[in-house]
């Protein structure tokens, strides 16, 4: 028994089936990420203004992901390409490469981005405290933040002197060691938009011993984790299942790089087919980063 | 209902001579080089560096204030991402000479995750303004 | 060719050679690649889910009745046994001391709801009248050899299979299963966890299975609609598919494309209880004081809402019910058209039906929401679409009535079962009407009329077109007829008892009676709903006795198996349809001749022909086979 049009088009639809499986699973995709950005925008709207925090992202970093994941969406296509024009040698060295970025991407998101948030403290004051912590947050006076239309700031980050405070129910205060520019010159009108290179990711401030009352914070603090606030919920949440995806591809390809590539020889317009496939899967996953990318690092 | 296997995969030397042993391929365009084949790719992939780069640029001009009206930014940031987007649908993944059964359902998915995002929104800028007291 | 039909559905299914290979025991019962394996395989899975759901309920419909008597001793210890003292308190009597009973506590009331819901919608319909019927019928109505992509079918099972373990298995975790509703809404759902175990408690488990489960779904619909459009035999041109085939296609599409935002959501839910993030907690939230892991109230969550849940949640639901729906309809219709012999009236009018139905009710989903703080706009918007939804209901709902008209009715069970459908999906869609108008809903909202509104499309609806179903294919896969007397008696138990059951939900609810009142009513609510809550007695007794009938379908399905009437014809029923051109079961690759086929789904009774029906696959008798068009 054989299945028919699995490599052949059907004449009268014009589609092979898995052309068509492809697109319906694209489908679903779409809708899958629409309900997150759903989510997404449900968060950021509903947040109030001091919640939801900008340039806490390395711009450069995520640029350059950007392009890595731009430039596999083009050597797939020219793998494809030189497989359909039987060159072997090429189809193998552009899907070579395909993988490899997708594989970059995924070190740059697994060993960077996301541990650097991991070992960040950060903390919500609560509104009534404020002024307790006022030397850090730069929000009175005349050239206080309100002065200059700015939403409070209400957050307190950098790195904690023993994370075990942070942990322990019994401890009540948090020692902070080191902490981020923008509470080191709280009041500095450079710190009002976000930076190219995040400054509070890059220049901690140490010699500052800034003890945190865990009475006066707003539940959740601690390490850059979802529980945070939203936006990182939204950027783990979106970043992680995205990256999931990209891993997927980072397998698929691995696959019709080695042993999957020995179909070329018996069929290889079967083998033409796969990639084309897993080439419109590869730039679904390019183009849902493409909306990632600003709505987390620019925007 | 067996399929027919192509022939064995013999040139290895050119581009050029093997774009006859290709004669159906699963699209149309069958003939000229490689170079010829891939050059729209190449553009696309030009124009996205360029248009990232743009993105980021504009990201750091104050448009907000610039129209005076709130969320600015956000929309022309979102629309340079679309038009990408745009560019590899079309592109990368054919969909300018896709066949209509393709695009057609694809068309109903837009629409329907275009629904969710809007009447969720209408959903939420559309409450029960007032209940019995109002005092401020 | 002049072999007419008589002359090969006539052999039995011995004398016809196959030359494929036998698969062995594992390939072929159990990681079998073949959509007729795979079609029982979900059918017999999901027949146990529904008699499991179905249980649950029973043993809610004492508690209904009884409150917190104790359970008949039997039961009491068998339900203990089985479920543990999360869901059921031990009672003692208050002077001796000693032990009476059993009764199920008021948590385990939560629980069994919850899972009831749960089973009987992703765990028990879609997949027997989706994913079963779809996967054993539909590619044979369309002349396939198989589904378009049969490994990707058994991945569908088995991540299917592994959603079944977790939903099971989270019955035995600290605290039991998910206690919040089928919609299991957040907030009260991760309160209801708070003090279990942080992540393998029932809430969290109900995430994870429904992942599986959705996954199983996307898969699923990918394999449908490719199926569907590509694998149609030479000649299947749209128009003369039959009508079940369309409904499964529009299935696919509804499932393919409203499950996702679902899995969004499950994921959010997933992080809001194992990260402790707050997609869907808002600001401000205080329960008992505390909230959260921190046991803190929630001072800021950053844009958290339920609603947010809500939305996504019905963006899938309400499609949802046309997938438990649509198939049903399919299939009756099929059973109707056989049994009346005589074409379905208005085929086209209920294919047009089916894709506007299926559009429109991807924008309705907020008439579940009316209650949420939703302004006059968006209400307006949404009542407008759910009345509109009701048209497109109403023509399927018409044609297949006017599709009796006239014609011989043969009254076997399916046929009973089908036609008994009609009224019922009727009872149930008109009462979805009134609930259309905001007005309305927000008197009737989470009461028993809801309960009602929506069983009797379900229940006595897409059940009975399962039952009528089962009854009805069972010699294509089986060999073997099911009992036709058991089979009415099944029927008839049934069908009054499914009405003494649900017909008065209708009036309580519009008396004003909730659901979800884990004693029916009686503690709390005597005062204004009083005379009606005698009715939960009855009410009760009608379940049990729907119950026990259910006992005859279950000993006629088993014993048919081994002792039923073997069929003495490939077609039985002398249908037009092509699964009735297979052999007797259909070997792996279904069809041992290649088929052509030259005519629409339904020649019943066309006039001049030598007999009341004209398969599919007979070529016109005066003209050249070959002149049919391979790919019209
Ligand atoms: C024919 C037109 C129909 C209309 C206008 C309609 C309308 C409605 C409305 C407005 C509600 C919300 C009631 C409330 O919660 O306050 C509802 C509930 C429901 N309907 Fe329908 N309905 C229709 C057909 C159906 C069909 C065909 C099904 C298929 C199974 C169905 C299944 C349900 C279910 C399961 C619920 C309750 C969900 C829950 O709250 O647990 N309805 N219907
Ligand atoms: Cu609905």
């Amino acid at each position: 028994m054989e299945i028919p049009y699995t490599v052949r088009p059907r004449p009268d639809t014009g589609l092979a089936n898995p052309k068509l499986g492809i697109w319906l699973f694209i489908a679903s995709e779409v809708m899958l990420f629409g309900g997150l950005f759903a989510g997404y925008i449900f968060m950021r709207l509903g947040a109030e203004p001091w919640m939801w925090p900008h340039g806490w992202l390395n711009v450069p970093v995520g640029t350059f992901n950007t392009f890595v994941l731009i430039f596999s969406s083009v050597t797939v296509i020219l793998s494809w390409e030189a497989l359909k024009m039987r060159n072997f040698k090429a189809y193998k060295w552009w899907l070579f490469l395909t993988w490899v970025c997708g594989l970059l991407f995924l070190i740059i998101k697994l060993s960077y981005e996301w541990p650097n948030k991991f070992n960040h403290f950060g903390a919500y004051i609560k509104k009534e405290a404020a002024e307790k912590y006022e030397e850090y947050l730069g929000n009175e006076g005349e050239d206080g933040r309100l002065a200059r239309g700015q939403a409070p700031r209400l957050f307190i980050s950098g790195h904690p002197k023993a994370w075990s405070d942070v942990k322990d129910p019994s401890m009540d205060k948090i020692v902070l060691a080191a902490i981020d520019d923008e509470n080191h010159t709280p009041k500095s009108a450079e710190n009002d938009r976000a930076h190219f290179i995040p400054r509070d990711m890059v220049h901690l401030h140490e010699g500052h011993e800034v003890v945190l009352d865990k009475k006066d914070l707003v539940n959740g603090f601690g390490p850059f984790y979802p529980r945070l606030n939203t936006y990182l919920a939204c950027y783990f949440m979106i970043t992680g299942l995205h990256g999931l995806h990209v891993l997927g591809g980072v397998i698929v390809f691995i696959f019709f790089w080695g042993p999957g590539s020995k179909l070329y020889k018996t069929n290889p317009e079967q083998l033409c087919n796969r990639i084309e496939v897993a080439g419109l899967f590869w730039h679904l996953v390019d183009l849902i980063w493409i909306f990632v990318f600003p709505i987390f690092y620019l925007l | 209902m067996a399929e027919q296997h192509t022939h064995a995969p013999e040139s290895k030397d050119g581009h050029v001579h093997a774009a006859e042993a290709h004669s159906h391929g699963s699209d149309a365009h069958g003939h000229g080089s490689y170079l010829h084949h891939v050059r729209p790719y190449l553009i696309v992939g030009v124009a996205l560096f360029v248009f990232t780069v743009v993105t980021v640029g504009l990201s750091y001009v104050d448009f907000d204030h610039i129209f005076g009206s709130h969320g600015m930014n956000m929309k022309i940031g979102l629309a340079v991402a679309t038009f990408k987007v745009c560019l590899v649908g079309a592109w990368f993944m054919h969909l300018k000479s896709e066949k209509r059964s393709i695009w057609i359902p694809l068309l109903f998915t837009f629409f329907f995750c275009l629904g969710l995002f809007v009447l969720c929104l209408l959903a939420y800028f559309n409450p029960i303004m007032t209940t019995g007291h109002t005092h401020h | 060719m002049a072999h007419a039909a008589a002359a090969h559905t006539e052999h039995g299914h011995d004398d016809h050679a196959h030359d494929h290979h036998e698969p062995g025991f594992w390939r072929k019962w159990v990681f079998s690649t073949d959509h007729k394996m795979i079609g029982i395989q979900y059918i017999v899975t999901g027949l146990a889910f529904l008699f499991f759901g179905f249980g649950l309920m029973m043993v809610m419909r004492w508690s209904i009745a009884h409150g917190s008597d104790v359970l008949p001793g039997f039961w009491g210890n068998l339900l203990h046994g089985i479920f543990g003292d999360a869901v059921f308190d031990k009672a003692v009597d208050p002077s001796t001391k000693a032990m009476v009973g059993y009764s199920l506590s008021t948590q385990g009331y939560n629980v069994f709801g919850a899972m009831h819901g749960t089973i009987m919608v992703f765990f028990g319909i879609v997949p027997i009248a989706f994913a079963g019927f779809g996967n054993f019928v539909m590619p044979l109505q369309i002349g396939a050899v198989d589904m378009a992509f049969p490994r990707l079918n058994m991945a569908s099972f088995w991540s299917f299979f592994i959603s079944c373990v977790i939903m099971v298995w989270s019955f035995f975790v600290e605290g039991s299963a998910a206690k919040s509703g089928w919609t299991n809404y957040p907030p009260l759902a991760g309160i209801a966890d708070q003090s279990h175990h942080a992540v393998l408690n029932g809430g969290t488990l109900w995430l994870l299975g429904m992942v599986f489960n959705i996954t199983s779904s996307l898969l699923g619909a990918v394999n449908f609609i490719t199926t569907f459009v590509q694998l149609r035999a030479p000649g299947m041109t749209w128009g003369r598919l039959p009508f079940f085939c369309w409904a499964q296609f529009i299935t696919a599409y509804l499932l393919l494309l409203a499950f996702p935002p679902l899995e969004s959501a499950a994921i959010m839910n997933l992080f809001d209880r194992v990260f402790g993030s707050s997609f869907f907690m808002p600001t401000g939230l205080v329960v008992n004081g505390a909230v959260g892991p921190d046991g803190q109230p929630l001072l800021f969550s950053g844009g958290g809402s339920p609603v947010l849940w809500q939305h996504l949640f019905w963006f899938l639901a309400h499609p949802e019910v046309y997938v438990l729906i649509l198939p049903g309809i399919g299939m009756v219709t099929e059973i109707i058209a056989c049994n009346s012999r005589k074409p379905i009236w208005g085929y086209k009018a209920m294919v047009g039906g089916l894709f506007t139905l299926a559009f429109l009710s991807f924008i309705v989903w907020a008439h579940h929401m009316y209650m949420t703080d939703m302004g006059p706009k968006v209400a307006a918007f949404f009542q407008t679409t759910t009345i509109l939804i009701s048209v497109p209901s109403v023509i399927l709902l018409t044609a297949l009535l006017l599709s009796l008209w006239g014609g011989s009715l043969r009254f076997n069970t399916p046929m009973l079962f089908a036609a008994a459908f009609l009224p019922m999906f009727g009872i149930g869609g008109l009462t979805g009407i009134p609930l259309a108008f905001n007005a309305v809903d927000l008197y009737m909202h989470d009461t028993y009329y809801i309960i009602a509104h929506f069983h009797y499309v379900v229940a006595p609806g897409t059940i009975f077109a399962i039952f009528a179903g089962v009854y009805h294919w069972y010699p294509k896969a089986c060999g073997r007829m099911m009992n036709e007397t058991l089979g009415k008696l099944h029927f008839w138990g049934s069908l009054v008892a499914i009405n003494c059951l649900f017909m008065p939900m209708f009036m309580q609810g519009m008396a004003g009676v909730h659901r979800r009142w884990w004693d029916g009513g009686k503690s709390a609510y005597e005062a204004t709903v009083g005379p009606w809550l005698d009715w939960n007695l009855k009410i009760s007794y009608a379940a049990w006795a729907l119950g026990a009938v259910q006992l005859i379908f279950v000993f006629n399905f088993c014993w048919s198996m081994i002792r039923g009437k073997k069929v003495t014809s490939d077609n039985p029923w002398q249908a037009t349809t092509l699964e009735w051109d297979t052999p007797t079961p259909p070997p792996h690759g279904n069809f041992i001749k290649p088929i052509t086929v030259y005519r629409g789904p339904y020649e019943y009774s066309v006039p001049g022909e030598d007999k009341d029906y004209t398969p599919q696959s007979e070529p016109p008798r005066d003209s050249k086979p070959l002149e049919a068009k391979a790919h019209a």
